[in-house]
């Protein structure tokens, strides 16, 4: 048994030590919106927060995480005005959508940890990997979010 | 929400080409009124509000006039979701707010003869070939609900009026709104199908609106293959034969049986590409690990030894010889012998694959008289017949449901995933099963790679470096394996014909020409991906006739506007010569060719027009890239200036701007890093640090995007420019370097230069 602290809710999961946080969210607690891309943290669709730090749970074992603040992407829609997701929205940025989740957990903690970021501080945060090339619309999203946020 | 003013202050420059240039403009200047969003079902394979009266199979009227549309084509990001109801809507005159959408059910298309016509998504065919479907399905309804007004008011139908969703009597001013005679319209036959809108009646399509599928998306409530969930549902994880045309020997239960979760493991043999091995457990994590750990014994196969470089030097050792030749004007050794200089060049591609972010996956559940399946498919109709032969069941009994898809680009279900599913699900004997693959899975095993191949180039320049012969030898495999061989032209040469694709008609002009097509079959399987046949052909030309212009020290831009004008009339499918010079003209204007450019910096440029063996259509694009190299080699791409025929409309240029944008970052991933080879008979690559898309950084901060109009509806505008990315690169490296780059991807080559 496993004591996980997710969206400030603790959940005791009944699962091997090393299984990645990714397949605890989305198959024993039907977390589906973070995504399984690669297996590997190469493609960052199933980036989390952990302690607010952007991670891909895909190679997370559980038993590391223990005591650990684990935000996921149904926490950050959960606020229907969330300025990240309003700005993903408005810019129109989905296409085939899969990696968006991804996209915007990573954009989301860029923000918050630097309000006005450059253009090169963004190409350098945003790792995800995008196969529709949506890049340029979440470049205009990350800097709507940004003047949405410093408009308070 | 802020005004368009910032929006387009965020957005790259999306200009308009215009000045002395006989092209219009394609903006309408006030597009800032984005149309309001209709309705989706996270999961759309479902109506997102039910009940209704179906007027025809495309269209539900509810009684609060909500308008449900039935789409036959998959969303894979490409906006068909709302954009093929902009066409329905667009004739059916009803309130846009009140649109829903939905797919069309496989099911009943295939039990009812097609019904909708054609129910796959492919070659960018959406407007293609849907649009008068879906205008006529429109416009049909819309008659039928004024029939049904006038037999009301029993009036003549010539006197209403239909709008916004309400039925007008003119000389009374009595109304209706079309959902109160739904019902009494359903029932009614019209005497003959009405005209449906020439394009400058449009009011809604070629308006920018907003895509149906973003807000559930970004709010991630959609329901992609991967998320399905079905009560009872256990877990697969596969392994296919690492070796094309290897197969399952043995394997050995015992040391996975006690692991945690392990239900079953699952031999699958005589499906799909490739035979293999399936653990079935309560989680797809438990299935995964214990499939690691079941010792497995492949057969190795006929390819075991078989790695890339023999490919390519089986490949290359047929451009030594005559092949297959349906392209044969003039005499191209005369040329030769009488050449001023003759210039050769080799070129070379390798296989890619589409990795989709969204890992092949699906849901099945099948019992001996029902199979349902849940996954995201390009091809639901070919799903329903393919599930219906593997499982001996009539397809009137087999249910697919089409779920949002993590990506499609030509890969696009319908594949090894779907005929998995269904042989573990019938073993497990009606538990539902959710088959996933890993990358390394998927990389492994895509079933349908870009094929590689190569193309050697040879031209005689007379003494003012114009071409008097130019010889064209091409060897690949077939792009679309499975397609007969055609036989074209005089020789009646038999070959695939992707390709030969673009050479057929041969848009520069030249007095002796030559295409030579050689066809060789491997045992890697290939398909379709974004751009299919146009990628390798437009690389070897647009490459090759930029070498020609360097080797008679001209300008790219002139040597091609002069071999366009050479060219003859019926060198061109629908009469496209001015419309050729009109995209290369813009595609000079917008990337400002001819300014100067710092030392390390150069521009190149690439034209196609995306024509087919089969005419199905045209859309003239070009690219001009500027780039700048340092002395190191390294690529940075400064802008990039996108010209695109509009044609007759664009249905959504929300969608399409996307569409298009997207295109570059497709075109991008094989000039970088992407590269799949084998080795072995296998694919060496298995994840995404060895097949490693473009990233933000990677993707140029500017581009602009020029319409041009052109008299036609164009072929399409989902990979109509993917082809010009990796030549105009290329040419634009050796604008900066001098060095000729005639294979990709980049990383293979040192760019470095003194």
């Amino acid at each position: 048994m496993v004591a996980l602290r997710i969206n400030g809710q603790t959940h005791n999961v009944d699962v091997e030590p090393n299984m990645p946080l990714l397949w605890v969210l989305r198959d024993t607690l039907g977390m589906t919106g973070t995504k399984f891309g690669c297996g590997a943290a190469l493609c960052g669709a199933c980036t989390v927060h952990i302690d607010g730090r952007p991670m891909r749970s895909c190679s997370l074992p559980v038993s590391g995480l223990a005591g650990k603040e684990i935000t996921t992407i149904e926490s950050i829609v959960a606020d229907t005005n969330h300025p990240v997701v309003v700005a993903w929205i408005e810019e129109q940025v989905p296409q085939c959508g899969y990696c968006q989740a991804g996209q915007i957990m990573t954009a989301t903690a860029l923000l918050k940890n630097n309000p006005k970021p450059s253009d090169a501080e963004v190409d350098a945060a945003m790792t995800n990997i995008c196969r529709c090339g949506t890049y340029a619309d979440i470049r205009n999203a990350i800097r709507r979010a940004a003047a949405l946020m410093a408009k308070g | 929400m802020a005004s368009e003013m910032d929006r387009r202050e965020f957005l790259v420059t999306t200009a308009v080409v215009g000045g002395g240039l006989a092209l219009s403009l394609t903006l309408p200047a006030a597009h800032a009124a984005e149309i309001a969003k209709g309705t989706l079902n996270p999961r759309p394979w479902l109506p997102p509000t039910e009940g209704g009266v179906e007027v025809n199979p495309w269209i539900v009227i509810g009684p609060d006039d909500r308008v449900l549309i039935r789409v036959n084509q998959s969303d894979m990001g490409q906006g068909v979701l709302t954009s093929n109801p902009m066409m329905i809507c667009e004739e059916l005159e009803c309130d846009w707010s009140k649109v829903e959408s939905m797919y069309a059910e496989a099911n009943r298309h295939v039990r009812e003869h097609d019904l909708y016509d054609h129910l796959h998504t492919e070659a960018s065919s959406s407007v293609r070939l849907g649009r008068v479907l879906y205008q006529q399905a429109g416009a049909s309804a819309r008659e039928r609900l004024k029939a049904a007004a006038a037999q009301e008011w029993k009036v003549p139908v010539a006197e209403i009026d239909a709008k916004n969703s309400v039925l007008t009597h003119k000389p009374s001013g009595r109304t209706l709104r079309y959902g109160q005679v739904a019902a009494k319209a359903a029932s009614i036959k019209l005497d003959r199908e009405p005209a449906i809108k020439t394009p400058d009646k449009y009011t809604l399509i070629g308006r920018h609106v907003r895509r149906f599928d973003v807000e559930l998306k970004s709010r991630v409530q959609a329901v992609y293959g991967i998320d399905v969930k079905i009560p009872g549902m256990v877990y697969a994880a596969t392994k296919q034969s690492p070796a094309y045309g290897g197969s399952l020997k043995s394997f050995n239960f015992e040391p996975i049986r006690a692991m945690p979760g392990v239900i079953a493991a699952i031999p699958m043999e005589g499906i799909g590409h490739q035979s293999g091995i399936a653990v079935v457990a309560d989680s797809w994590w438990r299935a995964k690990t214990a499939l690691d750990k079941l010792p497995v014994v492949w057969n190795p196969g006929p390819n075991a030894k078989t790695s890339t470089s023999d490919l390519f030097t089986q490949y290359r050792s047929m451009l030594d010889r005559k092949g297959p030749t349906p392209v044969d004007q003039g005499n191209v050794e005369a040329a030769l012998s009488g050449a001023a200089k003759i210039v050769e060049a080799e070129y070379q591609l390798p296989h890619q694959a589409h990795a989709q972010l969204e890992p092949p996956n699906c849901t099945a559940q099948v019992t001996p008289d029902r199979a349902e399946i849940w996954f995201g498919t390009q091809f639901p109709d070919h799903a329903t017949r393919i599930a219906a032969d593997l499982l001996k069941l009539s397809t009137d009994k087999v249910f697919v449901h089409n779920c949002f898809q993590g990506g499609g680009f030509g890969r696009g279900g319908a594949h090894g995933e779907l005929e998995q599913a269904v042989t573990i699900a019938k073993a497990l004997q009606g538990r539902p099963v959710k088959v996933l693959w890993s990358r390394e899975e998927d990389l492994g095993h895509v079933n349908s790679f870009h094929p590689m191949g190569v193309a050697r180039m040879t031209a005689a320049l007379d003494k003012d470096g114009m071409p008097t012969a130019i010889w064209i030898r091409v060897a690949g495999n077939d792009a679309l394996e499975g397609t007969p061989l055609i036989e074209y032209g005089p020789h009646k040469a038999k070959l695939a014909h992707q390709l030969l694709r673009g050479f057929h008609l041969f848009p520069y002009g030249v007095p002796n020409l030559r295409v030579e097509v050689n066809t060789m079959k491997t045992f890697i399987p290939t398909s379709t991906w974004r751009s299919t046949g146009t990628y390798a052909n437009v690389f070897y030309l647009e490459s090759f006739v930029e070498e020609l212009a360097h080797a008679a020290g001209k300008d790219p831009i002139a040597y091609r506007r002069a071999l366009i004008g050479a060219a003859k009339p019926d060198a061109f499918e629908d009469n496209a010569k001015a419309d050729w010079l009109m995209a290369l003209d813009a595609v000079a204007a917008k990337s400002g060719w001819g300014r100067p450019l710092p030392k390390g910096s150069g521009m190149g440029f690439a034209i196609d027009d995306r024509k087919s063996v089969a005419p199905r259509g045209i859309a003239l694009v070009a690219l001009g890239v500027t780039v700048t190299v340092t002395k190191s080699g390294a690529l940075t791409i400064d802008r990039m200036d996108i010209v695109h025929d509009e044609g007759h409309a664009i249905i959504n240029p929300e969608a399409a701007e996307r569409q298009i944008r997207g295109m570059m970052a497709w075109g991008l991933g094989p000039v970088l890093n992407q590269e799949i080879t084998i080795k072995n008979g296998a694919v060496e690559q298995t994840n995404f640090h060895q097949y490693a898309p473009p990233l933000m950084k990677d993707y140029p901060r500017n581009i602009s995007l020029n319409y041009i109009k052109t008299n036609r509806w164009i072929s399409g505008i989902g990979e109509e420019i993917v082809p010009l990315v990796a030549p105009a690169i290329c040419n634009a490296i050796y604008a900066a370097t001098g060095k000729r780059i005639r294979s990709v991807p980049l990383s293979k080559h040192d760019l470095s230069w003194a």
